[in-house]
């Protein structure tokens, strides 16, 4: 589904963000990418999303090479990325319109853009909002009518760049689970974040740092790599499970420890 | 087409409204509204939230106007305005801000031809009004914030200190516009 090879990026200014990155991911694989600010996060979701343009190395998504200019329409189709500020992600003051507007650039019709939006703020459980101003929804509500906006595309890739930073723990928890719901149609998802309790939601965790992948491993391998996570507060489930592993309390199965956070 | 349409009858019944100077018919021509705004289920509230902020221009056209013409017609011409007002609120809440947006794009395609791209116009006019709010609540943010940190308010330093932010904050916001405007499958022209 992507392919990596040798991605290096370094700003205007000289100051280099990303070095020599080589990395593939499957079609329906659910990554998390952590890192600490300044890591290289955002630009690499960037750079994987087609937004921004490069020089070093290759990505390539679902056969398109992100490099070519000329795929710029195919990019679109194929790859969604959700921002930080769901602020900063709607343009305009109605759901609809909002949603309507990608899937106008994109050449669907009045009817297939009405019956899209339907089945888009269905699936981020947001129906009776479509008539709706934007200026009167939260924060969370904004960042769900964000991703039903990228969703409405029907991306096949969808990359997620700290979605929660903004939001409360209830609105966190509705868009974990619209993640999980999104993860069961087979969708691959890229999730950004240095918010270590998050990486459990994913099934394979990318740990970067200074530019690299350090560490890339499945989640059930968790345990083995606690130490290269070390330097992340933890206030949470891996508080538990390090302290569990710390002691070397065997009782509870990390699998079913896991299940019951999910 | 039909958008287009409906902005022509528009900008026609604004016009009509600013040259009509009859009572009587410009009483008609508010009647007309008054079918929308109960179709549309407008209240008084929403009319007064929808004109709040432009109230202040409106008044100050008002006293303008009489200073320099009579109380009947600075009367008028306040009523005009308001009359606009509100005929702009149930076009925008019977058309939307993307139908509005295509039907302006459609009506000045022929520009094309001068390479004035009349889509990117409309579209960098509604982006503008929807980030209106947003640059208020920064600005807001950032009074706050000086405000915390002793500094007085409306002082040269702090009126300083405000633009700097302020221009800073909106390079950042474009920035990230570009970016989502890429990402909802916006190409230049």
């Amino acid at each position: 589904m992507i392919e990596i090879k040798n991605l290096s990026y370094k700003y205007k200014n000289g100051n280099k963000v990303l070095n020599n990155i080589n990395l593939n991911i499957n079609k329906g694989e659910f990554v998390c990418i952590i890192g600490k600010n300044g890591s290289g996060k955002s630009t690499f979701s960037k750079l994987l999303s087609g937004l921004l343009p490069f020089k070093e190395g290759e990505i390539i998504v679902n056969g398109i090479n992100l490099k070519d200019k000329k795929n710029t329409l195919e990019i679109r189709k194929t790859i969604g990325i959700v921002f930080q500020n769901p602020e900063n992600q709607i343009l305009f003051d109605k759901v609809y319109d909002d949603i309507a507007f990608s899937l106008q650039n994109l050449g669907f019709s009045k009817e297939q853009i009405s019956n899209i939006i339907d089945d888009a703020l269905n699936s981020v459980n947001m129906s009776e909002y479509k008539n709706s101003y934007t200026d009167t929804l939260s924060l969370g509500q904004k960042q769900r009518i964000a991703i039903a906006s990228t969703l409405a595309i029907n991306p096949n890739l969808l990359i997620l760049d700290e979605p929660t930073t903004m939001l409360d723990p209830i609105n966190k928890t509705a868009i974990y689970k619209t993640l999980n719901n999104l993860h069961e149609k087979s969708i691959t998802i890229i999730y950004i974040t240095n918010n270590i309790d998050e990486i459990l939601l994913a099934d394979r965790i990318l740990f970067l740092e200074n530019g690299e992948i350090k560490e890339d491993f499945k989640k059930e391998t968790l345990l083995n790599h606690l130490d290269s996570l070390k330097d992340f507060e933890a206030p949470g489930i891996i508080s538990l499970i390090k302290k569990l592993s710390n002691k070397q309390i065997s009782a509870l199965n990390i699998n079913d420890l896991l299940n019951i956070y999910k | 087409m039909l958008n287009v349409f409906y902005f022509l009858i528009f900008i026609t019944y604004v016009i009509l409204i600013f040259l009509i100077n009859n009572v009587k018919l410009l009483i008609l021509l508010f009647a007309l509204q008054i079918p929308f705004l109960f179709s549309k289920k407008i209240n008084f509230k929403n009319i007064i939230y929808s004109m709040y902020k432009i109230l202040p221009f409106i008044l100050l056209t008002f006293i303008f106007n009489l200073f320099f013409d009579s109380i009947f017609n600075s009367i008028l011409v306040f009523i005009k305005l308001i009359f606009v007002c509100n005929a702009t609120l149930i076009y925008k809440r019977l058309q939307g801000t993307l139908s509005i947006i295509n039907a302006i794009s459609t009506l000045f395609s022929p520009l094309k031809i001068v390479g004035i791209y009349s889509e990117d116009i409309s579209l960098i006019i509604n982006i503008a009004l929807t980030f209106i709010p947003n640059f208020i609540n920064e600005y807001k943010q950032i009074c706050f914030s000086l405000k915390s940190k002793g500094i007085k308010n409306y002082s040269i330093h702090s009126i300083k200190l405000i633009s700097k932010l302020l221009l800073t904050s909106i390079f950042k916001r474009a920035e990230q516009l570009e970016f989502t405007l890429k990402s909802k499958a916006y190409i230049e022209k």
